[in-house]
């Protein structure tokens, strides 16, 4: 056991100075938990902010204005005016978002309670301000038509008033969600490719085989790339945590990042496991790089990280639960959303763990006969 | 050659014996060894013995199964017929026993380009279990012996051909083994760098008595190197001799190519596959 583990420290050793001296992927490591982290969190937004918006103003009546003054950054840009014959022409242009469109004698009809119909005209390709911006236009409308008639006949105040907490992210904020999301992203890519490609670059170098006609165990082997690339990835993530998530996008973390780390360590294990699992089924680099990101976008998609697991349908969340990584988004989201400790997320950890050892034991079954494979 | 290796493992005996301890037997002996690969039979029932200290060549069309016999005595790959004992282990029941008597110089480049020569060595030394000194003392010997000290701090990446192949040597001696395997060590160098490569397989049968087993295609080399040589075709071993004995036997103006075109020529199927033409190439290239 101290012999493994030794020549697993040493092998890891070796992986490190390789690393060190590769600067294709120093860069890619750097800019994975850099740019790749804060550029995705404070661009892709999800709530709606800047929408581009136009009114068609048949009425031009004081509620049809009071309406378009409603529309306000940042949820919309100040509103453009259209003709009724330009609305198509403008949308296939794709010059704005939203097109409301008010008819002549809109206030007279509301007036005199005719209940007219105001047309919303929405792009549905940029999907998610197409569905959160018809939900708020509906909203802003429907306020300023019943201020208006409150004035006009004064009514009673409502029976029912709704209150809305919105816990660990108060204001919605859908960078304090990507930012995190991303970074748990960026560790399932590059642990699966950094493994994996170690692997596969010592297949096709020969390297390999050197170590397979010493007195080297296959495990021994797998553990020494398992803990260096789990080691830089670890650390990376965790300066990344801290730097770009907490200071340049002032994202709070609620629970502790030592605690991170050490969960991030495990699914480090059961990642790197998967990549040299992926680099045994694979004979070269280019297979095996379409194979990774294959599996990483289906991990990742299907992991609750993107959309929540429950608005799966149920057999894909039974299937999902045999993959590491949405046990993962759901331990990241525990400790870093919720600042839960361990005893709120032991059973993920455990099936993280337990997932990995059958991948490791998986790509042990096959390492020597792979590796021997491709070059006899 | 200095004392016994250490044991990493804790159990004093274990490690390559110094040239005083060897056996009697033949370092590498095989007896109906056989490698099938579905229906194709890579190396066909072959039975050789190879004494202690020699250098031995293993000569062939391209496909004759060299680099499989190879691999096999390496522990490498499994044989799926006969035996064989290699530094008196057997391949199958004793593979981790074969692993620390052997050194592996394979076709293709063993040594890691993203690291330096030193560092390379280093790694090697560690995995053998060597103590600090001991590491030190070999790593600096390697270096000198194989003419590369000067270079020990640069990254291989920047080494020639003949540097790199060198340096290989030195990292598969590390742990003085008794069975030295290299598969086609020159194949990609230049006349000369060859000849410095030629210059130090003899220096180390010379001065650590390591019997060396190698595939080339090269008959020069191995007119050059060998004491005997075996010469295969579609798997079977066709001819064994010196290549002295061989040449007179077809006459006395024979060269080693013509014994090597009279065993194998009629033979000479187009067999060898385009992973080995591929492999050949991308070594050769890489050795540029």
């Amino acid at each position: 056991m101290r012999r493994l583990l030794a020549n697993a420290y040493r092998l890891g050793v070796k992986e490190l100075f390789s690393l060190g001296h590769d600067r294709v992927l120093l860069f890619l490591i750097v800019y994975s938990f850099t740019y790749a982290v804060y550029g995705p969190a404070k661009g892709a937004r999800m709530e709606l902010i800047d929408a581009s918006v136009a009114v068609v103003d048949e009425d031009r009546s004081t509620l049809s204005r009071r309406i378009e003054d409603a529309l306000l950054r940042p949820y919309f840009l100040p509103p453009g005016h259209l003709a009724a014959a330009e609305v198509d022409t403008a949308m296939d242009a794709d010059r704005y978002t939203f097109v409301i469109d008010i008819p002549p004698r809109f206030q007279a009809d509301v007036l005199a309670g005719r209940a007219p119909a105001i047309q919303v005209n929405v792009d549905a390709t940029a999907m998610s301000q197409a569905g959160r911006g018809a939900g708020y236009l509906q909203s802003v409308i429907t306020q300023e038509l019943q201020t208006f008639l409150n004035r006009a006949a004064p009514s009673a105040p409502p029976a029912v008033r709704l209150v809305v907490q919105s816990k660990f992210n108060p204001n919605l904020m859908s960078t304090w969600f990507n930012a995190v999301m991303q970074i748990v992203n960026n560790i399932t890519m590059l642990a699966i490719i950094l493994s994996g490609a170690a692997l596969m670059r010592e297949r096709e170098h020969g390297t390999i085989e050197h170590l397979l006609v010493m007195p080297l165990t296959p495990v021994e082997i797998m553990l020494g790339k398992v803990w260096a690339n789990a080691f830089v990835i670890v650390v990376v993530s965790a300066i990344s945590l801290r730097l770009v998530v907490q200071d340049a996008l002032g994202v709070p973390i609620a629970g502790s990042i030592p605690l991170f780390m050490f969960c991030t360590l495990i699914y480090m294990f059961s990642v790197t496991a998967l990549g040299i699992f992926l680099a045994t089924l694979t004979r070269s680099m280019p297979q095996f790089g379409l194979l990774a990101f294959l599996v990483f976008i289906v991990m990742n998609q299907l992991s609750g990280a993107a959309t929540p697991l429950d608005s799966m349908p149920e057999l894909l969340q039974g299937v999902m639960q045999i993959s590491p990584t949405t046990h993962f988004v759901a331990v990241s989201q525990t400790i870093l959303y919720r600042g839960a400790g361990l005893e709120a997320m032991w059973p993920h950890l455990a099936a993280v763990a337990g997932i990995g050892l059958v991948f490791f034991l998986a790509a042990l079954l096959r390492f020597r006969k792979a590796v021997t494979a491709l070059q006899v | 050659m200095s004392g016994s290796e250490p044991d990493a493992r804790g159990t004093p005996e274990r490690g390559p014996r110094t040239t005083s301890e060897q056996p009697r037997a033949p370092a590498i002996e095989t007896a109906g060894l056989t490698r099938r690969f579905g229906t194709l039979i890579a190396v066909d029932a072959l039975d050789l013995a190879i004494p202690a200290g020699a250098i031995f060549g293993l000569l062939g069309t391209n496909g004759a199964g060299k680099t499989t016999v190879i691999k096999m005595l390496t522990t490498l790959l499994a044989p799926t017929g006969g035996s064989a004992r290699v530094a008196g282990f057997d391949i199958t029941r004793d593979a981790a026993e074969v692993r620390w008597h052997i050194g592996y110089v394979s076709q293709m480049l063993s040594a890691d380009g993203e690291l330096t020569g030193y560092e390379n060595l280093l790694i090697s030394a560690k995995l053998y279990g060597l103590t600090r000194s001991e590491r030190r003392e070999r790593i600096d010997e390697a270096l000198r012996f194989m003419d590369i000290a000067a270079a020990a701090d640069r990254l291989v990446s920047r080494y020639s051909g003949g540097m790199i192949r060198r340096l290989e040597i030195a990292q598969s001696m590390l742990h003085r083994p008794q069975v030295l395997f290299l598969d086609e060590p020159t194949v990609g160098l230049d006349p000369l760098a060859r000849r410095v490569v030629w210059e130090r397989i003899r220096l180390l049968r010379q001065n650590y008595g390591t019997t060396i087993l190698m595939t080339t295609h090269d008959m020069e080399e191995a007119d050059q190197l060998c004491d005997a040589v075996a010469l295969m075709t579609l798997g079977r071993l066709v001819a064994l001799g010196a290549p002295a004995d061989l040449k007179l036997a077809l006459g006395p103006e024979a060269t080693l190519d013509d014994v090597f075109i009279h065993y194998t020529g009629g033979a000479a199927a187009e067999r060898g596959t385009f992973q080995d033409a591929a492999r050949a190439r991308r070594t050769a290239h890489r050795l540029e």
